[in-house]
């Protein structure tokens, strides 16, 4: 699992050792950028609706302190913007074939 | 160049010195007056966040977010959700502030105000309290594993953790209130866990986040991770403030005895690398305007003592603009400068008109939804609204409503209170009579009366009579 993570997220950089920095870079950038997205998202959904009473109407009945679901949302956030920018990240690195093939000896 | 050798030079380059392994920047200290305006605004602005948590206002926290209430206390004001506009409109404020700065005088943010700055800069200041100065640091560093090793890092550790997790404690304290946050810690000291988990979680989050970014991340938040430092220098022109090394003057820079050899070629520049060491980036300001420069100005306190011992006039590296360094004018009236200043107080002037002026009352109107009217008799038609009155204020509310622009009579509970910060439905007929009605739909408009102390609030909302008319 990790090292596909290394091989996709570090194509940009052939050498093996640099690989392993372009993932740690990676990870960090994609783990604050979809933190600040998160925080943005969660001020503006759950000054929206409360968060208490979304529970109530919720297929699963979710009983929950106001804190519990507010960190939740919060965290729920971060995970999706996580995996949209480590869905981007992935993409946008070349496929290793053709990395190669642009790479001089 | 063709484009292979392109690529093969940009990878032996560049971006091995970039995914290099990092280093860590030892910074040495340095005293002036920059830095003591920047350790005092920092100090101050560290001061305000550790200490603001603990102050009253009235009966309640002077700033407290208080999350299961759906409030935020902010001194005299409260907010509710649905002032949610106000955070959206301070936060363009924000923005802006940031554009205006920024083409004024470059980044005064990251060197003065970024909490990343100021909570480095505390991380900064205890380790050269524990572990002294550059030099004992590196030698420290070199060092093998023994007890005085150990002890320094140790405390440091220790120091910096708990300082961390105070940082968290404090953040925490902003949303739950900080006395009872207090009293629930200590009880938990004391054997009985009182801490909630979401606390807990929050503070431990906080406090690591705290300590990771200030502790080991420092500058490289600045560099890798913060977006502003990226798109900073779109908002630079010639004529904002950066700190600049004077080429003209400082070079060709000769070091020690050669100086003496050459004493009219050289330049003013003695070449000895004090402003890279105490560089918290850890860049040479001498080859120019690099976006590593967070504009901490510690090069500029360090070169003017340098000057000074050499008898040369101050400002080799110096607060300037890139017009002023080259022509000797800095326009300070530019039109990007003028369009933000008034765009920030207009912004500013109607956000503290719109917050004074904030209704303690908000009211939304909604039609019965099964029927358009009712026929009482020959005589009557009669329409249902579902009144949605939103308690905004500190005390509980009745109501009185009014209708204009139809003759009819108005019913409602009279008595209906609704509590602070409460969401309360009132159902509301008006019956008018058929014969005076022209229109099958007329519009009208309610005017809802409350009293708070001794003041009359009244809001005005329309809405639409039907009848079959």
């Amino acid at each position: 699992m990790i090292k596909t993570l290394i091989s996709s997220l570090g194509k940009i950089v052939p050498e093996e050792e640099l690989q392993a920095k372009v993932l740690w870079r990676s990870i960090g950038v994609m783990t604050w950028v979809s933190f600040m997205f998160s925080g943005i998202a969660s001020m503006i959904f759950f000054a929206t609706f409360d968060p208490i009473s979304l529970g109530k109407l919720a297929t699963f009945f979710i009983n929950w302190s106001a804190q519990a679901m507010y960190t939740a949302g919060f965290l729920l956030f971060w995970l999706f913007g996580f995996s949209t920018t480590l869905g981007s990240v992935i993409l946008l690195a070349l496929p290793l074939s053709k990395r190669q093939r642009s790479l001089p000896e | 160049m063709d484009i292979e050798n392109k690529i093969a030079h940009r990878f032996k380059s560049s971006d091995s010195n970039l995914y290099a392994s990092h280093e860590k920047v030892h910074t040495r200290e340095v005293k002036g007056v920059f830095q003591t305006i920047r350790k005092s605004i920092l100090f101050l602005l560290l001061g305000l966040y550790y200490g603001l948590a603990w102050v009253n206002w009235g009966d309640h926290q002077a700033i407290l977010f208080d999350l299961p209430a759906r409030q935020f206390h902010i001194f005299w004001l409260t907010f509710w959700p649905q002032d949610f506009f106000f955070l959206a409109w301070l936060l363009i404020m924000a923005a802006l502030g940031l554009f205006f700065f920024t083409a004024l005088a470059g980044r005064l943010w990251c060197g003065y105000a970024c909490p990343e700055t100021a909570w480095t800069e505390a991380f900064v200041w205890i380790e050269r309290f524990i572990e002294g100065n550059r030099g004992a640091q590196k030698k420290l560093e070199k060092s093998p594993w023994n007890l005085l090793k150990i002890r320094k890092r140790g405390l440091k550790q220790i120091v910096w953790l708990s300082f961390s997790l105070w940082t968290g404690f404090t953040l925490v304290g902003y949303f739950t209130p900080i006395r009872e946050l207090g009293d629930s810690v200590l009880k938990s000291f004391s054997g009985n866990y009182a801490l909630g988990p979401w606390e807990t979680f929050w503070i431990l989050f906080y406090g690591l986040a705290t300590y990771g970014n200030a502790g080991y991340l420092r500058e490289q938040v600045c560099l890798y991770m913060c977006p502003y430092a990226r798109f900073q220098s779109a908002m630079f022109d010639k004529d904002t403030l950066i700190v600049s090394y004077d080429d003209n003057r400082g070079e060709p820079r000769v070091k020690g005895k050669k100086r003496i050899k050459m004493t009219d070629a050289a330049g003013d520049c003695v070449d000895c690398t004090l402003c890279v060491q105490v560089c918290p980036t850890g860049i040479d300001i001498r080859e120019g305007l690099q976006y590593e420069c967070i504009g901490c100005a510690a090069c500029i306190d360090m070169c003017d003592q340098v000057m000074d011992k050499v008898d040369k006039p101050k400002g080799l590296i110096r607060y300037t603009t890139e017009h002023a360094m080259h022509h000797g004018k800095t326009k300070l009236l530019r039109p990007r400068i003028i369009i933000y200043a008034c765009l920030l107080s207009i912004l500013f002037v109607a956000f503290i008109v719109a917050i004074a002026m904030r209704s303690p009352l908000a009211v939304d109107i909604l039609r019965d939804r099964g029927v358009l009217y009712r026929v009482i008799d020959a005589e009557h038609i009669q329409n249902v609204y579902n009144f949605k009155l939103m308690n905004k204020g500190k005390s509980a509310q009745t109501y009185q409503i009014d209708v204009s622009g139809i003759n009819g009579e108005i019913n409602y509970d009279r008595n209906k209170s609704v509590a602070p910060g409460k969401l309360g439905n009132m159902a509301v007929t008006l019956t008018a009579k058929a014969s005076e009605l022209e229109v099958a739909i007329q519009s009208i408009e309610f005017t809802i009366i409350t009293n708070i102390g001794d003041n009359r609030v009244s809001v005005k909302e329309s809405s639409r009579f039907f009848s079959p008319q």
